[in-house]
C-alpha cells in the first residue's frame, strides 16, 4: 500500500502525460557500479519525449513506452547518464559514478540542491571520505590545501587548537573575516574560546572544529557574494556549508573508524651552539641568556649556592635540550555509527570519542571530546519531517602563550630563556633545592617545569545543536519548508596560577613574586534560526524551466559572559575566588541580536546548456538605528555550457566547456550596542596596573572613550566574478578557473581618533577594502587502468587586498601592535602593513652608529611590508591501485610577513644562531658613519665592544633590530601521506563485515621555510583566527607533525 | 518567535540597548568625578612620577635590569608615554569637562569648583610637559577630530579665567550638593577647594616667572590679597589599599605589576645630598640593598654587574598607601615662602620655609606599619634650626630661593616627583654639576648629565608630542627635541 502511495507521487512529479500514452511495458532495476545496490529516483525518460518516470526506494521503475520509440535515458544526479537501447521488456541498467564530478550534485544556499554544472559562481565540494583519509579530529585540517581559494591554518600544534579559515581574503579590519558554518541547513555558532593577548593567550578551540568529521558526507565552500547572499548578514566572508550523513533505506549499517596517532614537534627554534650562559661577554651564573664566553666543555660549578652546595655542569651545548623537553603526543580518535531506514523513514545514529594529549609533559595540553548525533527522517503523506541532534561535551586544558603577568608565568617566554649549556630536563624535578622557586638560577626566568605543573586550565563545555525541518509538497511544482535550528553552548573555564613567592633572603627575592590567581569564566551562547521557505519548479515549455524560491528568515543570537578573578593567593594551592585578601574582579558581559530577512531566487535554464539565477535578500537587523535598519542586496549569476549549446565542439580533446559569471551584493550588520554613547564603570589604567572602582565604598563611572554612531549603515560588499571549468580528454585533464573582484565598502570598526577629542576612538563606516584575486584548480588523471589510476589536483590561488579609503584625515588603522612594532590598514596597501624601527640612515644611506657605543641609532618607523601572501597552492595525489590507496599533499603558501615574538626573545638572550656573527668579537657595523652633528657624517671606526654585543641585538638598545623580528611566512609543508588498503569485498563475504580497509598516516610531516626564519611555524598564531592572528606569534609553541595508523570498517 | 513578529515588528528588532553600560545621559556629577580623579591620579602619581623622579634625580635605572633605560637615557620619542597623555585626555580632561557642564546646568556649584580645579590641574600638567596642547577645539567629540594646538601660556591664563568663573559661585546655594564622599580630596570641603583653587593660581603665576615676570608679580598678589589663603594640607587622593587595582599607581606600575620591582635604585644624586646632611628620610626614601644605603650614579645602569653587585645599592622605597599629592602642604608653604622672597608680598619667608620642611617631614605618616622604624626620626627641628643643615638662608634672594625650591625637590620624591622635575626645571635647583657624580669635585645634590644620555650634554626639560597625536590629529606641531624648553623654563 505504501508503496503503490509513493508511486502515485512520483507520477505526480512527471505529469499526466505519461499514463494516457499507449505502448508497450518496460521494467527492470537500476543499479550503482560503485556499490551494486540500487538507486532510488533515478530519471528514466523516453529519449526525445517528455514521456518517463524515476525508479522507485528498490531501484525499480517500470514504464509504458508508446510504439516506435527506441531508447531509453537513464540520468541520475552524480553519475554519468546512459542512453539503452530496447532489446528487451526487461532493462536491468548500471549506472557508473561520474569520473571527475562533471555534473556532481553541490548543496548551494539554504541547502537546495544543484547540478554542479548549472552554476554561476565557484562551489568547490568535498567529500567526507577525502577528508578523513588521515582521521582529522576537525574536518577543517581535513580540506587544508586542498581548495583553491581557502586559506586554512591551525593556530598551533595543540590539541583541539583552532582552525583559522579565510576565503578570498580579509575584508572587514576589525570585524569578523569567518566565514559562516551551516550545517544541514542552519548555521551554527563558530566562536573561538580563549584570549588573544600578549600577556596570557589560550585557545580552546573554535566551535566549527566540533563538528564529528566522519559524519560529515560533504562540505560545500561557497566563495562569491552571488552565491551566498541568501544567507543574509553573515555570509559576506563566504559560508562553509556540511551536510552530515542520513541513513538510507535498507539493511541497517555499522560503521566504525577508528584512529591512534602520536605527535612529536615539527618546528622548534633552531638555536646558536657556540656561546654559553652568561651577559655581556662574560660567564654568570644567574643569567638567564647565552651571552657568555665560547662554550669550552670544562666543567665548571653553576647556579646559585644552597647549603654551600652548587652545581657542577659542562660548559658545554645541550643542542637538544628544547626538544628534549618535550614528550610524545597521543591521539585516540573512535567514531562509531548506526544507520538504516525504510521506505518512509530513515535514521542516523553515531558517537565519537577524541582524546589527545599533546607534546608537552603532564597533561596541560589536552583535548577531550565525546560527541552524539543523532539525525532521523519520516514521510507522511506530503510531509516531510526531519530532524539532527548533536550533543558535544568537550573538556580542554591549553597552555598559556604569551609574556605572563604578576600572577604568573607562561611555558614558552621561561622555556626560551634557558641558556644553551643548561639541561632542561635536569630541572624536572622543581621542588629539588637547586631548581625551586627560591634557588632557581636566574630571578630573571621561572623553572617551565614550575610553570607546566602548578599553572593551568580547565575548560568543558556542553553544545547541542540541531534543526527540525518540515518539508511539505502542495503539488509536485510547489512546496513549502519550515526548517527551526538552534546551537547552545555553555562553558565554565577556570584558570589558575600559583605562587611563586622566592623567600626573603633566598637569592631569587629581587624577582616580584608570583602572587597567583583564579579566574573563573562561564559563557552562554545561543542561536536560534528559523527560515520558512517557498519552493516552486516548473518546465515553462521543453526548454525553458524555472525554479522558484521564497524565504522569510528569523535569527536571533544572544550571548552571556561572566567572569570573575582573583590576584594574589592567600593559601598556596587552594584555587577558589574566596582565597585572597583582595576583592575578587568581576565582569559580565550580554549581547543580544536580532535579524529577520526575506529573501528570494529564481533559477531558470534553458535547455540545460544556459542557467541564469537570480537572487535577492532585504535584511532589518536589531543593532542598526532603528529608523534606518533595512538594507537590500541583490545577486545574479549565469552559467553558460558551450559543450552543450554547441555540440559539434564536442570531440575526444573537449568534453566539456562552461563559462560562468556573476554579480552580487552581500550585507553586513553591526555588532550590538554601536549606536549610543555610553558610561562605562571607572577603570582609570596606569600603563602597568589600574585603579578599578568601586574605590574605598566609592562607585565610580566614566564616559566610555568610544563614541558610538548614530547613523551607523551596514557594510556592503560587491562582488564579481568570471570562471571557466573546461574538461579535455575524456575529463582526464580538467582546468577550473575563477577570477574575482570584491570591494567592501563603509566598514564598521572603532577607528582610533585623537584623545584631545576627549574620546580616543569612533564607529565609523568608512571607505573601501578591494580583494581581486585567482583561483586555479587543475585536475589531471595521468594514469587510468583497471587496476591503476592517478589523480592529482593541483590548485593556486593568489588574492591581492587593498585599503581603498579610511576615514577623513587618517593615514591609517591600527590593528595591533607589540614592542613597537605596528600592524596597521594603511591607504593603498594591503591590510595589514607592518611598521616599525629602523636603523638612523644618514642621507647617501649608511647607518649612523652612537660614536661611544658603536650601536646603531634609532630611525623613524617605517613599513616593512605586508602580512599578506603572494600565492598559495596546493598539490594532491592520489594513487589507487587494486586494493591500495596512496595520497600525499603538499601546502605552498609564498610571502608575506609575520612577527614572531620567540625570535624576538631569542634574540634578546642570545639563543638566535645570527648572535654568533663574527664569532662574538668586536665589530664595526657595516657601512656605518657618525653624525658631526654639523651635517656631515664621517666613517665609522667604534667597534660595538663585546661586552656590547648583546645590546647590539637588542631591540630595546638597538631599536632598528625590529627588524629582524618581522619575518618571511613562506613555507612549503608535506600535509599529509596516506597509505591505505582495503580488503576484498569477496574476502570479506565470509566475515560479518561489509567494508574493511586500514590505513597508515603521517601529517605535517616536514615543513621548510626561508632560513631568515629558523624560529617558528609561520602557520601558527597566537593571536586567534582572524585578522590579528597576521600579525604573527607572541611566545606560542612549536607545532607537530603525527605519524598515525586507522581502521575502517563496515558491518 | 513569528507570531512576535508579525504583531509587533518595531519591537521585535528593539533590543539595542547597551545592558552592559549605561547611557551617557544617566551621567552625574558625583558618578564621573571620582574616576576623573582617579584618572588624574593614576597618571600623575604613576607614570609620569617615575619620568618625573628619574629626570629629578632621586632614582636610576639599575644596572640589572632594563625597564627605565630610555627614560634615564632621555631617549625619548613620540611612542613613550602615548597612554598616559590619552588617559590625561580622555580619561580625566573629558570627565572633568562633563562634570563641569553638568554642574553648571544644575547649579551645583561644589562640583563646579571641584571639577575646575581638578581640570586646571591636570590641564598644568600638560602644558608642563608638552608646552603646547589643545585646550580650545579640545572636547568636541565628533564635532572636532583634530582640535589645533594653543600656546601654554594661552591655556594657563584661559584655566585662571575658569578657576576665577568657579570661584565667584555661591557655595551656600540650595542648588548645591553634597559630594561627600565622592570628594576623594577633601570630602566636599568647599573652603578647602577654596584654597586649592587660590595656590593652584599661586603655582601658575609662579610658573610665569620667567616668561612673563610682570604678569606673575601681579597674580601673585593677588592671590595673596585676595583673603582665600592657601593649601595648609595636602590636596591628595588617598583611597589606595594593597591590593591589585586599589593601590598608589606608583607602587601598582612599578611594583606589583612589574616581573623585576627593583629596576628604581638609589641615585648618587638625591641620596648623596641625604647623606651629606645626615637627613633622617633617607631610610624612608631608599630601601637598603646588601651593602647598606648605597647609591648608584645617575644614569649608570650599563655598568657591569661585576663591578657594582646590583644586589648592593638602594632601591626606591615605594608603599601601596601613598597618597597621590596634587599639591602638597610642604609645597603650599614653599610657594609661598617663594612669593614671599621674590616679591615681598605680606609673609614671613623664612616661618612659611620651617613649615614646607616639617610639612615635608610629615609627609611618611600614611604607612606607620612600613615606615615604623623612621618615623620617629623623622623631625627636621635641629636641622632648621640655627646653624642647622637647613636653615633658611635669609641671604640673597637666589640663596633663598635654592633653599626653598632644595628642600620642594626633597619633598617630591614618591608619586609626587614629577612636581620635582618642572621646579628645577623652572628654577635651576638643585644646580647642575660640572661633573660627573664619581669625581672628587662633586658636590653633594647637584644634578649630573646622565651618563648614558643622549642628547649631547643637554638636559631633557619636556616630552615629545605623542605619536598618537601625530597619527591621528594633523594639528600636532612640529616635534620639538626633547631638550627644548617649555614656554615657561628657565
Amino acid at each position: 500500500m505504501k508503496k503503490s502511495l509513493f508511486s502515485m507521487l512520483i507520477l505526480f512529479f512527471i505529469g499526466f502525460q505519461s499514463i494516457l500514452a499507449q505502448g508497450r511495458e518496460i521494467s527492470g532495476v537500476v543499479t550503482s557500479a560503485d556499490d551494486g545496490l540500487s538507486i532510488p529516483g533515478v530519471s528514466v525518460i523516453v529519449k526525445g519525449t517528455t514521456i518517463g518516470t524515476t525508479t522507485d526506494f528498490d531501484g525499480k521503475y517500470s514504464l509504458n513506452v508508446p510504439d516506435g520509440e527506441k531508447t531509453l535515458v537513464f540520468s541520475f544526479v552524480g553519475m554519468t547518464t546512459q542512453e539503452v537501447e530496447i532489446t528487451a521488456a526487461t532493462l536491468n541498467v548500471v549506472l557508473e559514478t561520474e569520473s571527475i564530478g562533471m555534473d556532481e550534485v553541490v548543496v548551494t544556499a539554504i541547502g537546495i540542491k544543484r547540478s554542479e554544472k548549472s552554476l554561476g559562481y565557484a562551489a568547490t565540494s568535498v567529500k567526507g571520505d577525502d577528508i578523513t583519509k588521515a582521521a582529522p579530529t576537525n574536518a577543517l585540517e581535513g580540506i587544508q590545501g586542498k581548495v583553491a581559494g581557502v586559506s586554512i591554518s591551525s593556530a598551533s600544534g595543540s590539541p583541539g587548537a583552532s582552525s583559522k579559515v579565510i576565503l578570498r581574503g580579509y575584508s572587514s579590519i576589525t570585524g569578523s573575516n569567518q566565514p559562516l558554518y551551516v550545517v544541514d541547513g542552519t548555521p551554527v555558532d563558530n566562536r573561538r574560546q580563549g584570549e588573544n593577548s600578549s600577556t596570557r593567550s589560550t585557545d580552546f578551540g573554535n566551535n566549527a572544529n566540533d563538528i564529528n568529521p566522519d559524519n560529515i558526507e560533504s562540505v560545500t565552500i561557497l566563495k562569491g557574494a552571488s552565491a551566498t547572499a541568501l544567507y543574509g548578514s553573515r555570509a559576506a566572508n563566504g559560508v562553509i556549508m556540511i551536510t552530515t550523513k542520513s541513513g538510507k533505506a535498507g539493511k541497517m549499517k555499522v560503521n566504525y573508524n577508528g584512529s591512534f596517532e602520536l605527535t612529536t614537534p615539527l618546528r622548534l627554534p633552531q638555536l646558536q651552539n657556540e656561546f654559553g650562559q652568561g651577559w655581556s661577554g662574560h660567564f654568570a651564573y644567574e643569567e638567564n641568556g647565552s651571552w657568555g664566553p665560547k662554550l669550552d666543555g670544562v666543567v665548571r660549578p653553576w647556579g646559585n649556592v644552597v647549603d654551600n652546595q652548587q652545581l657542577l655542569k659542562p660548559f658545554k651545548a645541550q643542542k637538544d635540550n628544547v626538544k628534549d623537553f618535550y614528550d610524545l603526543g597521543t591521539t585516540l580518535n573512535n567514531s562509531v555509527s548506526i544507520s538504516g531506514g525504510n521506505d518512509n523513514s530513515t535514521f542516523y545514529a553515531s558517537f565519537n570519542n577524541v582524546n589527545a594529549d599533546g607534546i608537552i609533559p603532564t597533561d596541560a595540553d589536552s583535548y577531550k571530546r565525546n560527541a552524539f548525533s543523532l539525525k532521523g527522517t519520516t514521510k507522511y503523506n506530503n510531509l516531510t519531517v526531519s530532524a539532527t541532534m548533536n550533543y558535544i561535551r568537550k573538556k580542554a586544558k591549553s597552555v598559556a602563550t604569551g609574556q605572563g603577568s604578576s600572577t604568573g608565568a607562561t611555558l614558552f617566554q621561561e622555556l626560551t630563556q634557558i641558556p644553551r649549556d643548561v639541561s632542561i630536563v635536569d630541572m624536572k624535578d622543581y621542588n629539588n633545592k637547586f631548581y625551586n622557586v627560591d634557588n632557581f638560577y636566574t630571578p630573571y626566568a621561572q623553572n617551565p617545569y614550575f610553570v607546566i605543573n602548578e599553572n593551568g586550565n580547565d575548560y568543558t563545555s556542553d553544545r547541542v545543536y540541531g534543526n527540525v525541518s518540515l518539508d511539505y509538497e502542495f503539488t509536485s511544482d510547489l512546496s513549502a519548508t519550515f526548517r527551526a535550528g538552534t546551537d547552545i553552548t555553555n562553558s565554565m573555564l577556570k584558570d589558575w596560577q600559583a605562587i611563586g613567592r622566592p623567600k626573603a633572603g633566598s637569592p631569587n627575592f629581587s624577582r616580584s613574586p608570583d602572587v597567583g590567581g583564579v579566574m573563573e569564566q562561564s559563557v552562554h551562547s545561543r542561536e536560534l534560526n528559523t527560515d520558512l521557505i517557498l519552493k516552486y519548479n516548473k518546465d515553462i515549455n521543453e526548454d525553458i524551466n524555472l525554479n522558484v524560491l521564497a524565504g522569510w528568515n528569523v535569527n536571533q543570537n544572544n550571548y552571556r559572559r561572566h567572569e570573575s578573578s582573583i590576584e594574589e593567593l592567600t593559601i598556596p594551592n587552594f584555587y577558589n575566588l574566596s582565597n585572597t585578601p583582595n576583592p575578587p574582579k568581576t565582569e559580565t558581559y550580554e549581547s543580544k541580536k536580532r535579524l529577520y530577512g526575506v529573501y528570494g531566487q529564481v533559477d531558470a535554464s534553458y535547455k540545460n546548456f544556459l542557467f541564469l539565477t537570480l537572487v535577492a535578500r532585504n535584511d532589518w537587523s536589531s543593532t542598526l538605528p532603528k529608523n534606518d535598519n533595512s538594507f537590500f542586496y541583490p545577486g545574479v549569476s549565469l552559467g553558460f555550457i558551450l559543450t552543450d549549446a554547441v555540440e559539434s565542439l564536442k570531440s575526444n580533446v573537449l568534453s566539456f566547456a562552461k563559462l560562468r559569471t556573476s554579480w552580487g551584493k552581500t550585507g553586513n550588520d553591526a555588532d550590538p550596542y554601536q549606536i549610543y554613547n555610553t558610561l562605562v564603570s571607572g577603570s582609570a589604567y596606569g600603563g602597568f596596573g589600574s585603579l578599578v572602582f568601586p574605590l574605598k565604598g566609592v562607585p565610580g563611572f566614566e564616559i566610555s572613550n568610544q563614541l558610538g554612531n548614530t547613523g551607523l549603515q551596514p557594510e556592503l560588499t560587491t562582488e564579481m566574478e568570471f570562471g571557466m571549468d573546461v574538461r579535455f580528454f575524456n575529463s582526464r585533464l580538467g582546468i577550473d578557473a575563477a577570477y574575482y573582484s570584491k570591494e567592501t565598502n563603509g566598514q564598521i570598526l572603532p577607528v582610533d581618533i585623537a584623545a584631545t577629542t576627549g574620546y580616543t576612538s569612533k564607529i565609523v563606516n568608512f571607505g573601501k577594502v578591494e580583494n581581486k584575486g585567482i583561483e586555479l584548480s587543475v585536475n589531471i588523471v595521468p594514469v587510468k587502468t583497471k587496476d591503476f589510476q592517478w589523480d592529482m589536483t593541483w590548485n593556486y590561488s593568489r588574492n591581492r587586498n587593498k585599503v581603498l579609503e579610511l576615514p577623513a584625515g587618517l593615514d591609517k588603522v591600527s590593528i595591533y601592535s607589540a614592542y613597537g612594532i605596528e600592524f596597521n590598514a594603511e591607504v593603498g596597501k594591503p591590510i595589514g602593513v607592518f611598521k616599525g624601527q629602523t636603523f638612523k640612515k644618514s642621507p647617501n644611506g649608511s647607518i649612523i652608529v652612537n660614536a661611544s657605543t658603536g650601536i646603531p641609532l634609532e630611525g623613524a618607523k617605517e613599513d616593512y611590508g605586508t602580512a599578506e601572501r603572494d600565492f598559495q597552492m596546493g598539490l594532491v595525489n592520489n594513487l589507487k591501485y587494486k586494493n591500495w590507496r596512496l595520497g600525499w599533499s603538499l601546502d605552498y603558501r609564498q610571502g608575506g610577513l609575520m612577527y614572531s615574538y620567540t625570535a624576538r626573545l631569542n634574540y634578546f638572550v642570545g639563543n638566535a644562531t645570527k648572535t654568533t656573527y663574527n664569532d662574538r668579537n668586536p665589530f664595526v657595523v657595516p657601512n656605518s658613519v657618525v653624525d658631526n652633528g654639523d651635517g656631515t657624517y664621517s666613517a665609522n671606526t667604534t667597534a660595538v665592544p663585546k661586552s656590547r654585543i648583546n645590546e647590539y641585538w637588542n631591540q630595546t638598545n638597538n631599536p632598528g633590530m625590529s627588524q629582524e623580528h618581522v619575518l618571511d611566512k613562506t613555507y612549503v609543508k608535506l600535509r599529509d601521506v596516506t597509505l591505505s588498503y582495503s580488503f576484498n569485498e569477496a574476502l570479506l563475504k565470509q566475515t560479518p563485515f561489509t567494508q574493511l580497509s586500514l590505513t597508515a598516516y603521517g601529517k605535517n610531516l616536514f615543513i621548510w621555510t626561508p632560513s631568515e626564519n629558523n624560529f617558528v611555524d609561520p602557520e601558527g598564531s597566537t593571536y586567534g583566527n582572524d585578522l590579528r592572528s597576521e600579525f604573527g606569534e607572541f611566545a606560542g609553541g612549536p607545532s607537530v607533525r603525527s605519524f598515525g595508523l586507522s581502521l575502517k570498517a563496515s558491518f | 518567535m513569528i507570531a512576535s513578529l508579525g504583531s509587533c515588528e518595531n519591537n521585535f528588532l528593539d533590543v539595542n540597548t547597551d545592558p552592559n553600560n549605561p547611557p551617557a545621559e544617566v551621567g552625574t556629577p558625583a558618578l564621573i568625578f571620582p574616576s576623573a580623579v582617579a584618572s588624574t591620579a593614576v597618571r600623575v602619581g604613576g607614570e609620569y612620577a617615575i619620568l618625573g623622579g628619574m629626570w629629578s634625580q632621586y632614582w636610576t635605572q639599575s644596572n640589572a635590569a632594563n625597564q627605565y633605560k630610555f627614560i634615564d637615557a632621555y631617549n625619548v620619542n613620540s611612542d613613550k608615554f602615548r597612554g598616559s597623555f590619552n588617559e590625561m585626555f580622555s580619561g580625566a580632561l573629558n570627565d572633568y569637562n562633563f562634570v563641569i557642564t553638568k554642574a553648571q546646568e544644575n547649579e551645583d556649584w561644589i562640583y563646579l569648583l571641584m571639577g575646575t580645579v581638578m581640570k586646571a590641574y591636570s590641564y598644568e600638567v600638560m602644558v608642563d610637559l608638552y608646552d603646547k596642547v589643545p585646550y580650545t577645539e579640545a572636547f568636541q567629540g565628533d564635532a572636532n577630530l583634530t582640535p589645533v594646538y594653543d600656546d601654554g601660556d594661552f591655556i594657563y591664563r584661559e584655566l585662571i579665567k575658569e578657576i576665577d568663573n568657579a570661584l565667584a559661585q555661591d557655595f551656600n546655594a540650595a542648588t548645591n550638593s553634597v559630594p561627600d564622599k565622592t570628594d576623594f580630596v577633601f570630602s566636599g570641603d568647599a573652603t578647602k577647594w577654596m584654597q586649592f583653587a587660590n595656590t593652584l593660581k599661586l603655582k601658575f603665576y609662579l610658573r610665569m616667572v620667567n616668561a612673563f615676570p610682570a604678569e606673575a608679580k601681579a597674580g601673585v598678589e593677588s592671590v595673596f590679597a585676595n583673603g582665600i589663603g592657601f593649601l595648609t594640607e595636602d590636596a591628595a587622593m588617598t583611597q589606595f589599599e594593597d591590593g591589585p587595582d586599589k593601590s598608589n599607581p606608583f607602587y601598582e606600575y612599578n611594583y606589583r605589576q612589574l616581573n623585576v620591582a627593583t629596576n628604581l635604585r638609589a641615585s648618587k644624586t638625591l641620596m648623596s645630598f641625604l647623606l651629606a646632611n645626615s637627613d633622617p628620610r633617607l631610610d624612608a626614601i631608599y630601601t637598603p640593598g646588601s651593602g647598606g644605603q648605597v647609591a648608584l650614579d645617575q644614569g649608570n645602569f650599563n655598568v657591569s654587574s661585576t663591578v657594582v653587585d646590583p644586589n648592593s645599592v638602594s632601591v626606591a622605597q615605594q608603599s601601596p598607601l601613598e597618597p597621590v599629592r596634587f599639591i602638597s602642604a610642604a609645597e603650599s608653604y614653599f610657594m609661598q615662602a617663594e612669593a614671599v622672597a621674590r616679591y615681598g608680598v605680606a609673609g614671613d619667608a623664612k616661618a612659611l620655609y620651617d613649615l614646607g620642611v616639617h610639612a615635608a617631614f610629615n609627609q611618611f605618616a600614611f604607612d606607620p606599619e612600613l615606615y615604623k622604624d623612621v618615623l620617629p626620626n623623622l623631625d627636621p627641628t635641629v636641622l632648621l634650626a640655627s646653624g642647622g643643615a637647613y636653615e633658611y638662608p635669609n641671604g640673597t634672594f637666589e640663596h633663598n630661593l635654592e633653599a626653598i625650591i632644595t628642600q620642594k625637590w626633597v619633598s617630591c620624591v614618591g608619586s609626587h616627583a614629577l612636581e620635582g622635575f618642572f621646579e628645577q626645571n623652572r628654577t635651576g635647583y638643585p644646580s647642575v654639576s660640572a661633573v660627573y657624580s664619581d669625581d672628587s669635585e662633586y658636590k653633594a645634590g647637584q644634578f649630573v648629565y646622565s651618563k648614558e644620555g643622549i642628547t649631547n650634554g643637554l638636559f631633557p626639560k619636556r616630552l615629545i608630542f605623542s605619536g598618537d597625536e601625530y597619527s591621528r590629529n594633523p594639528n600636532t606641531p612640529t616635534e620639538v627635541p626633547v631638550t627644548g624648553k617649555v614656554w615657561w623654563a628657565k
